[in-house]
């Protein structure tokens, strides 16, 4: 599917059973890949190298999950604001950990709308889909651009 | 059960009643789109007869006595996965 949007993550989380798979991956191979300042900042801070590979790594396998999932909320979204017409379209899926929400940034005809959506709820239109979960997905979206007259026509 | 994104069909508890009388008109029951939850409650957006403002109202939780919603057990769909897979899968 051709991405016409941006998926921001500027922070990440990990489950307990991501960082057991993290450490058990191939840290010597990460190691090998610090750059020389990486290197230093560690020696500065006490750190050993493994630790700091392990950092590493689980700060890319956990954004790239991130991404993934964001990537997927925008395509559900995406297909939402297609219904409405080509005055509606997205632009960036943001992740804000602070909030553990996920926001929509649409562009309607004359405006911007961010568009706030929970973590709980991207999960479960992602991971489980469903009618029930779009349907949510889509009641947000309708207010959130302010087409709110839609929800009570379907 | 989350309720932020589902119409929901609410009955106000006695002081929900005092504190939203004016909000609703008066009536014990009203149907209103759940636009986020918190620890504080429910906000909500209740449409009026012409369904086009956007003020979202707060209904505490100690507010509503009962709320019923349609709600349909479903077998989550086949769905390729999201994308990437963990370092040594």
């Amino acid at each position: 599917m051709d991405q016409s949007f941006q998926v921001i993550v500027n922070s990440f989380v990990h489950s307990p059973e991501e960082w057991k798979r993290i450490l058990d991956a191939d840290v010597a191979g990460a190691v090998a890949q610090l750059a020389d300042e990486e290197r230093l900042v560690a020696k500065r801070l006490g750190v050993e190298e493994r630790e700091v590979a392990d950092k590493i790594k689980a700060g890319q396998y956990g954004e790239l999950k991130l991404r993934a999932k964001g990537l997927s909320l925008g395509e559900e979204a995406k297909t939402i604001l297609d219904g409405l017409g080509p005055n509606y379209r997205l632009v960036a899926v943001l992740w804000e950990n602070s909030h553990a929400r996920w926001v929509l940034r649409i562009k309607a005809a004359d405006s911007i709308a961010n568009v706030p959506i929970p973590a709980g709820l991207a999960d479960d239109v992602v991971e489980a889909g469903g009618e029930q979960n779009l349907e949510r997905l889509k009641n947000l979206v309708l207010f959130g651009v302010g087409r709110q007259e839609l929800i009570f026509e379907r | 059960m989350d309720l932020t994104g589902r119409l929901v069909h609410f009955w106000l508890s006695p002081s929900g009643k005092e504190a939203l009388g004016e909000v609703i008109s008066g009536s014990k029951d009203f149907e209103a789109l759940v636009v986020e939850e918190n620890g504080i409650g429910l906000w909500l957006w209740i449409p009026d007869a012409e369904r086009e403002s956007r003020e979202v109202t707060l209904l505490k939780w100690e507010y509503f006595a009962a709320a019923s919603l349609e709600y349909k057990p479903e077998t989550p769909r086949e769905r390729p996965p999201t994308g990437f897979q963990a370092p040594n899968e």
